[in-house]
């Protein structure tokens, strides 16, 4: 070899290829590598998973509940109506007084019915028209005592008969009368029956009574007559609600010209109409279907307008056109604009500990490859060369992590989200957020694993490390920051839309999620410092009797960062976790029992007239009567006529509305028939002590009780108080009252015992229906989301566990095959693993679970998201998920120190003492 | 100067050491001696908190961590005590000269590499992997890939201390193979068979050369 003047040797000239390294072995080869530490695969790529799933769920879960809120009101919506209703009014037809049907009035219409069929072709997912013909209302004639005439409605539709439920007769031309109706006015099948346009008054037909059908108005839910309700089923006011009296189309459009026409006279009032329904053939439709619905309904809309020149629709002929779908469409893009909010910072700070758990894996990587970056570092190789390597190493595992993550997304909103259907819009936006987080975990690994070899060589032994910038406690910044973001976020919970026709919806206060984030990781990473600093002053003092008490109390003592990052790890999610189903399971439970507080019981059944309780729902439904307007001490009172004993058992009721229990305050009723002066409970304004008591004209309980007073009674409607009475002493009040079945259980179930026993159901109301598709709903869908990042951080506290025991594999293999040699056994060493993971997993668990205890006993008054309805916040305290997450970290726990010892236990003294491994 | 648990430790202390190219220098002494630090200190590995390190007439002690590492990278060869420390698993021989050449910007292909393996008696060993070789033909390629360029400093700590008699021959042989090539060679070691063929023995005792 050549040498220099100086004796040194020479060498040819020296090229230095930056980019050049990494066509070498350790960087082309680094994609492959890390399939040899597939502990550390693992955890790249759980992390690069944990921390797609939040950053590509955002888009998925808010079109799942934009979907939900679709669905929602399309399920509570009459089909007719989210299709598209037009609406036409007949005219006075240039009849003959002899022979009225004119066959052009048919062919009129039906030419009507055609045009407008072809309109509606162009709107997609539209069904076939129904045509509906309705008079205006006309009299019928009457048994009914001081009442000759009875208002009712004729009506003509389409496929009718095979809807009614027919109670006598066999149907056919003619007149179809209610079963309601026909009792009251004596009517049976066979006889005529003369209708006339005015009270008492000419003209009149006489047609045929052909059957005697079930009234719609006594079957509740019945979807096919759905658009019909308004006409059926008017409330009663001080006026008899008319009935609906069905008849064929030559009769119809046999009736005479005032039967169709306008007012005349001044006494008949209101048109015919002639109504063409399209229903909507797809409830289930996505977001894009409806949208493309609504355009081909806005674009259709002239042409369903289109007035017809045919005589019978009359000189004025207007026609109505609408469809409720552009209204619930656009309310369910609120929900999606209104989730924004509260999902936008659980989204963000999921990726946010993602990211982290990416930058402690990168670090991991550094730690098991640190003989290898050592010796190219000590070789002149940089930081940023080996940072690429990282990378690359890397990059695999984040990739298919991505992928995961991105894929677990969707299954998860998909299979745990508020409904399954995604439109295909989230698809690109997520997409894109699993590429950015992609990048996110690349840039990370990139300077985590830079930063980290910038020690392997050229290290400063000798300078005193000034770790003052380290022992700052950055962490008390996000504890300050906590109370400003209260202040910051404010109390916001409604979201209005820039149409104001599509209501309100609410929203979790930002502050109600950002705020216990801020805490639960202020106070995590402070307890974890003080941890450290505890657990290494009791280094030198630690002493245990026992190899393995010993043993793992040295391990704890030594690695007290390790410990505390560990017991962090498991403390943070657990506390995150429990808050937030903590505050899921309160919100609910306040809403609920809000709204049973105010159905009175979960469901209420209003009956025709009074019936026993079937035996299949005895034990759980009560008998009521309500009268509305009764006075008591001058104040308009709902009374509620009640059985104390069974009335205590159905009732709603929670002791923090009164203070007493429902058996207490029922307790004057059981005694109001030995007292002198019957005792009633009242709420509201009623004021207590002896008062007098009537319903009209009538006397109650004898005209004069004594009122107890409580702040709030179920049932309260209208801003009335209610007043709770014993059944027993108003019996002479009853006939005048309303009868109701209050049962406890499931709406479906509840109807379907009441079907099976035949009750006279006219109406239900259910607790659970109150705040569906109302402006509450899409608070259900936040905390679903909340449920999904609980499932997240599990998953956080599982690969932290995997690294923690990857990076001590080597060491403890080490170790284990020296104690081995001293008589340690197998046993006796996974007892000692398993106190040195028992301690930093129960104190995380513990810690986690006080902190989450801590923050719910701060922010109860919070969890009342409707706070102007009684009751307030109801916490739930959610053991099930409780109980989950201690299973899941012992079992998780178990596990681990089952598969380290297994591991540790195959360790082959040879090539621990060459060092090999 | 070490920082250890907030006490002092004084690793090397007034060290006067010249080292001459081609050059074989043994350093000697008892552990904890200072043997290590002294080899860290000289291969740039670490850096003293005082005094002054001449390489090729570049003061180190000062330099950038850039140039330190510049000087690696071009001048330095360092060896640890485990083959396993100095070796990549999953490269053949060859490929580890190749990443040498490329650290040291010499054409790969200039015919040094397989020059370097004749010399050191691995001519045959070219397409094998770590694995395939005794733990003397490892120290061997070790001594390979330290020593491409070639660098002005080989550092060795400990070369031989895992290595059984028959095969510590043969890796002196390379490190004397080295020197005569113009490289000044300096090794830690407690093995007499390696003070016994270096052409000089420093020997050190509580951080000071005696």
């Amino acid at each position: 070899m050549a040498s220099n003047r100086s004796g040194q040797p020479t060498r040819p000239r020296a090229r230095w290829r930056p980019f050049g390294v990494l066509t070498t072995g350790p960087w082309w080869r680094g994609p492959f590598l890390l399939l040899s530490r597939a502990g550390v695969a693992v955890a790249l790529l759980a992390a690069g998973a944990i921390a797609t799933v939040p950053a590509a769920s955002a888009l998925p879960f808010l079109s799942s509940s934009r979907s939900a809120a679709l669905h929602h009101q399309l399920a509570a919506s009459c089909q007719w109506s989210v299709g598209a209703t037009v609406e036409s009014t007949l005219g006075t037809p240039k009849g003959n007084a002899e022979d009225p049907y004119n066959p052009d009035y048919a062919a009129a219409v039906e030419r009507r019915t055609e045009a407008t069929s072809l309109a509606a072709a162009s709107v997609p997912l539209l069904g076939p028209a129904e045509t509906t013909l309705i008079t205006p209302v006309v009299y019928g004639n009457s048994e009914i005592p001081g009442q000759t005439t009875y208002p009712m409605y004729l009506v003509y539709r389409q496929d009718s008969p095979e809807h009614l439920q027919v109670v006598d007769g066999t149907g056919g031309a003619g007149v179809w009368v209610p079963d309601v109706y026909a009792e009251f006015a004596g009517i049976t099948v066979g006889d005529e029956m003369t209708i006339a346009r005015i009270k008492g008054g000419e003209p009149t037909v006489t047609l045929p009574v052909v059957a005697i059908y079930r009234s719609l108005r006594d079957q509740p839910d019945q979807p096919w007559w759905c658009d019909l309700r308004g006409v059926y089923d008017l409330p009663a006011g001080n006026n008899p609600a008319p009935e609906t009296l069905f008849i064929d189309e030559p009769a119809f459009l046999s009736l005479p010209s005032e039967f169709l026409g306008p007012s005349f006279g001044g006494v008949g009032s209101g048109t015919a109409r002639h109504r063409i329904a399209f229903p909507l053939t797809d409830l289930g439709l996505d977001i894009d279907q409806a949208r493309r619905m609504v355009d081909g309904f806005n674009a259709a809309r002239p042409a369903l307008a289109e007035p017809t020149d045919d005589d019978i629709y009359g000189q004025d002929n207007g026609v109505f056109v609408s469809s409720s779908m552009p209204s619930i469409t656009g309310r369910a893009d609120l929900v999606r604009a209104s989730l924004l909010h509260p999902v936008a910072p659980i989204a963000a700070t999921g990726a946010l500990v993602g990211l982290v758990v990416v930058g402690a894996a990168a670090a991991y990587w550094v730690r098991r490859r640190q003989r290898e970056l050592t010796m190219l570092a000590a070789r002149g190789v940089g930081a940023g060369a080996l940072a690429v390597k990282g990378v690359l190493e890397a990059a695999p595992a984040l990739l298919v992590g991505t992928i995961a993550g991105w894929a677990g997304a969707w299954f998860l909103v998909s299979r745990a989200g508020p409904d399954p259907v995604i439109s295909a819009e989230a698809a690109p936006g997520a997409a894109i957020a699993a590429a950015v987080t992609l990048a996110l975990e690349i840039a990370v690994v990139l300077v985590v694993s830079g930063l980290t070899s910038r020690g392997l060589a050229d290290q400063v032994r000798a300078r005193r490390h000034i770790r003052v910038l380290r022992l700052l406690p950055y962490e008390v910044l996000l504890l300050v920051a906590a109370p400003l973001a209260w202040g910051w976020l404010g109390d916001e919970r409604k979201s209005v839309g820039t149409d104001p026709a599509l209501g309100v919806v609410v929203h979790v206060p930002g502050r109600l999620l950002v705020v216990p984030i801020l805490v639960v990781g202020g106070l995590t990473i402070l307890v974890a410092r003080f941890t450290v600093l505890v657990l290494r002053s009791r280094r030198a003092t630690s002493t245990s009797s026992g190899a393995a008490r010993f043993l793992a109390g040295r391990r704890i003592t030594r690695q007290a960062v390790l410990v505390a990052l560990l017991a962090s790890a498991t403390s943070m999610p657990v506390a995150l976790a429990s808050f937030g189903s903590t505050v899921t399971d309160s919100v609910r439970t306040t809403i609920a029992d809000e709204a049973r507080l105010y159905a009175g019981t979960d469901v209420v059944l209003t009956l025709r007239s009074p019936a026993e309780i079937p035996p299949s729902l005895a034990g759980r439904a009560t008998s009521v009567v309500r009268w509305g307007s009764a006075r008591l001490g001058g104040v308009v009172t709902d009374l509620l006529g009640v059985d104390p004993d069974t009335f205590e058992r159905v009732a709603y009721w929670n002791t923090s509305l009164g203070g007493e229990s429902m058996h207490d305050l029922l307790a004057p009723l059981r005694a109001g028939s030995q007292s002198q002066i019957p005792t009633i409970v009242a709420s509201g304004k009623v004021p207590a002590g002896v008062q007098k008591a009537n319903w009209g004209s009538r006397d109650v309980l004898g005209g004069t009780v004594r009122v107890v007073n409580t702040p709030a009674l179920p049932a309260q409607y209208g801003g009335y108080p209610v007043a709770l009475v014993p059944l027993s002493g108003t019996t002479d009040l009853a006939s005048y009252g309303q009868a109701q079945l209050w049962v406890r259980g499931e709406r479906s179930e509840v109807l379907a015992a009441a079907a099976a026993a035949n009750l006279p159901v006219t109406r239900v109301l259910a607790a659970a229906d109150l705040y569906a598709n109302t402006l509450w709903e899409p608070l259900t869908y936040t905390f679903d989301y909340l449920t999904a990042l609980s499932l997240l951080t599990g998953v956080v506290t599982l690969v932290g566990l995997l690294l923690y025991l990857e990076s001590q594999a080597p060491q403890r293999r080490r170790a284990f095959v020296l104690l081995r040699r001293m008589g340690m056994s197998p046993g006796s060493h996974r007892r000692a693993l398993l106190g040195e993971l028992a301690l930093p997993l129960l104190g995380g668990l513990v810690g986690g679970i006080a902190v989450a205890a801590g923050l719910t006993a701060a922010l109860q008054s919070t969890f009342d998201i409707n706070p102007d309805t009684l009751p307030d916040t109801v916490i739930a305290v959610p053991y099930n998920v409780l109980g989950a997450i201690c299973t899941m970290t012992v079992v998780v726990g178990l596990a681990a120190v089952i598969y380290a010892q297994s591991r540790i236990g195959r360790a082959n003294p040879s090539e621990v003492l060459r060092d090999t491994i | 100067m070490y920082h250890l648990d907030g006490s002092e430790v004084g690793a090397v202390r007034g060290v006067d050491l010249d080292l001459a190219p081609g050059t074989f220098t043994a350093l000697v002494g008892p552990s904890g001696s200072g043997k290590s630090t002294l080899l860290r200190l000289l291969a740039c590995v670490d850096r003293p908190d005082g005094g002054s390190i001449e390489i090729n007439g570049v003061e180190t002690a000062t330099l950038s961590r850039r140039g330190r590492r510049r000087l690696r990278r071009r001048r330095i060869g360092y060896m640890f005590q485990a083959p396993a420390d100095n070796l990549l698993g999953y490269l053949t021989v060859r490929q580890h000269l190749r990443l040498a050449a490329q650290l040291r910007g010499v054409r790969p292909r200039d015919g040094q590499a397989e020059a370097l393996l004749e010399r050191l008696g691995l001519g045959d060993r070219g397409r094998h992997l770590p694995k395939q070789l005794s733990g003397g033909e490892q120290q061997r390629v070790g001594i390979a890939f330290a020593s491409l360029g070639p660098p002005v400093l080989l550092v060795a700590d400990e070369p031989t201390g895992q290595l059984d008699h028959t095969t510590v021959d043969s890796v002196l042989d390379g490190f004397l193979a080295m020197a005569e090539a113009g490289v000044a060679v300096v090794v830690a070691t407690h093995d007499p068979a390696v003070w016994r063929r270096a052409q000089r023995v420093v020997r050190m005792r509580d951080g000071v050369i005696e």
